[in-house]
């Protein structure tokens, strides 16, 4: 009976072509829909690693993920949107340049390759621009955390200067604040490049933008990054799914019933935490996933070869 | 009488001749050695978990016994790793076929203690044996969805864009490729795992119960046992495992693949009723500003 009772508990994905314990996978959609619904990244970085490391092959791992982000997305969103913490007009924009960077990135991407090692010149790119986000988040979060009062993002008078200058200025009521639609339709096409290239979805890089460059408060910024989060990723789920058929759906929506949970954890916990934390917290995070790809690039893996694709 | 007893003689001897001049395998009908397989078919439903697999059968008192099962052949592109500098990068894609996507291998005792190495060659009875069938290509430019999809369709081995690699570098990919199939529990030469019973009427039963891989697709797999005596492989016979998805992972398989558009859509669609479901329940049960109602 014993047996048979753990035998329940395992699941066939179809398109991975392996039995997981269905339990297994729904405990790392909590987990990742926790973070998700706490500080507005999409959770691909995490999600896709832990599922290779459970057997799922890395196509089928990163497909799939993206599918889970659409429902993590959408209930963190949800819930961020019913708190007041979605500006759906800076949303709109930062996802036409998202969308817009995505594409660029996508052709960008094909001239690299060509280069020879752009994988390597990439992945280095990416490891200095989250060490310096990072970096800057930790310092300037433990700083107002030892203060005890916690002071408003500001941008550099030169740099403010430069923006109010630019033409379409409009103002953004939900965020409070006043910029050209060209500010963060371009610096959002800038992380859609990056995003494509790195093939992640940008949340971790897309949060800190917002909030230092932007000035948009930090649960605004989390709950705009995840409406925004929700159209990109349901795109990269139908073009993988079109083009590469690597979408598993029973592993998304176990993934998904997980996530989706953990989301909405995620989003009450952000009411309740300062800012600080909340920053705070986000660095660590991003400082964790640039240690991350340090390790995987520097420590020797354990075959030479690994499977792409397979019949 | 004795006219009919020399014309089967010599009947018997050409037929002999005939059959070691060809060179042909001695294959045996599988009741021969009375071979079967437990569970014949392996359903992978919505609810599965690798089961036990049992062959079971008989040989002649004083031979040995060696049960291979085997996979269809593979069409797998493999990201292969080199160090520049400090650091490690992809630096190549290869292409990988003509080899089994299965493979393992149980007998009694190690294999060189009851057959030559020509015996393992010739019917393939270890990894390495397998791996030199495998046909692979380097700096392929073959795009994912190209991958599995039939020679008569437009595209085959023949037809990838890579390179033939150098000799060396076939060396290296065949004994990485043994060792990622070894890890994944897809490859494997178990020495003991064959069983051997009590002897009846001459014959003594084995038995051989492994646990089904976890990595090993859907297809149909090929159960072999070889009859070993004198160094040599005396006979064989086959029996055929089917292992099929069955149920909502194989409509799920079927649309992914007939229908992968509205497959993309029924899945984002899926995904975000999964997504703002549970935030409608999450606001039900815990008020829409996540205090607990009273």
């Amino acid at each position: 009976m014993q047996v048979e009772c753990g035998r329940l508990m395992w699941v066939f994905l179809p398109v991975a072509g392996v039995s997981i314990n269905f339990l297994l996978l729904i405990g790392v959609g909590v987990c990742v829909g926790f973070l998700s619904g706490l500080l507005g990244v999409g959770g691909g970085f995490l999600l896709t690693p832990i599922l290779m490391m459970i057997g799922i092959p890395p196509t089928v791992a990163a497909a799939s993920g993206s599918c889970q982000i659409v429902a993590a997305s959408s209930s963190g969103a949800a819930a961020h949107f019913r708190l007041g913490n979605v500006d759906p007009k800076l949303g709109a924009i930062l996802l036409l340049g998202g969308l817009t960077g995505a594409a660029t990135g996508v052709q960008i991407i094909k001239y690299l390759r060509l280069m020879g090692n752009a994988d390597f010149i990439i992945t280095l790119f990416y490891i200095v621009v989250l060490g310096i986000l990072s970096g800057y988040m930790f310092f300037e979060s433990v700083r107002n955390l030892r203060a005890g009062a916690s002071r408003p993002a500001s941008v550099a008078p030169r740099f403010a200067r430069v923006l109010s200058r630019l033409p379409l200025q409009v103002y953004f009521p939900h965020s409070g604040v006043r910029h050209s639609v060209l500010t963060p339709f371009f610096l959002c096409g800038v992380v859609g490049v990056l995003a494509a290239i790195m093939g992640v979805g940008g949340g971790s890089i897309m949060v800190p933008v917002l909030v230092y460059a932007l000035c948009v408060p930090v649960h605004m910024a989390i709950g705009t990054e995840l409406f925004q989060l929700l159209f990109t990723s349901a795109g990269v789920t139908l073009m993988q799914a079109s083009t590469n058929r690597t979408v598993d759906l029973v592993l998304a929506l176990l993934l998904a019933v997980g996530s989706a949970t953990g989301a909405q954890i995620g989003a009450r916990v952000t009411r309740r935490l300062r800012s600080d934390y909340l920053k705070l917290l986000l660095a660590c995070l991003v400082l964790g996933t640039m240690v991350r790809m340090i390790v995987s690039i520097t420590v020797s893996p354990s075959n030479l070869l690994s499977v792409v694709k397979v019949r | 009488m004795k006219v009919f007893k020399k014309y089967l003689l010599i009947g018997s001897c050409w037929a002999g001749l005939i059959t070691v001049g060809t060179g042909c395998q001695l294959v045996a009908a599988p009741e021969a050695l009375g071979v079967r397989v437990t569970p014949e078919f392996i359903a992978m439903g919505s609810i599965y978990s690798t089961p036990y697999v049992q062959v079971q059968g008989n040989i002649a008192i004083g031979s040995k016994a060696v049960v291979t099962v085997t996979g269809p052949e593979v069409d797998e592109i493999l990201q292969w790793k080199g160090r520049l500098g400090p650091v490690w990068i992809s630096f190549d894609r290869v292409h990988v076929t003509g080899i089994p996507s299965v493979f393992l291998c149980f007998s009694g005792a190690p294999l060189d203690t009851f057959l030559n190495a020509e015996a393992i060659e010739e019917y393939q009875l270890n990894e390495y044996a397998v791996s030199k069938s495998m046909k692979c290509m380097v700096r392929c430019q073959c795009r994912e969805r190209h991958i599995g999809i039939p020679a008569h369709y437009g595209f085959s081995e023949a037809r990838c864009s890579g390179v033939r690699p150098t000799s060396e570098q076939e060396a290296f990919i065949r004994k990485n490729y043994l060792r990622l199939k070894e890890a994944e529990g897809t490859y494997g030469v178990l020495t003991g795992g064959v069983e051997l019973g009590g002897a009846q009427e001459g014959r003594v039963p084995f038995f051989v119960r492994f646990p089904w891989p976890r990595k090993a697709p859907p297809a149909k797999y090929q159960v072999t046992v070889y009859e070993c005596r004198d160094w040599k492989v005396l006979r064989s016979s086959s029996v055929w495992l089917n292992v099929s998805s069955v149920g909502f992972p194989a409509t799920v398989e079927q649309m992914a693949s007939a229908y992968p558009s509205l497959y993309g859509v029924l899945a984002v669609i899926a995904a975000a009723i999964t997504g703002f479901g549970i935030d409608l329940a999450c606001a039900c049960l815990f008020g829409k500003n996540g205090a607990i109602k009273s």
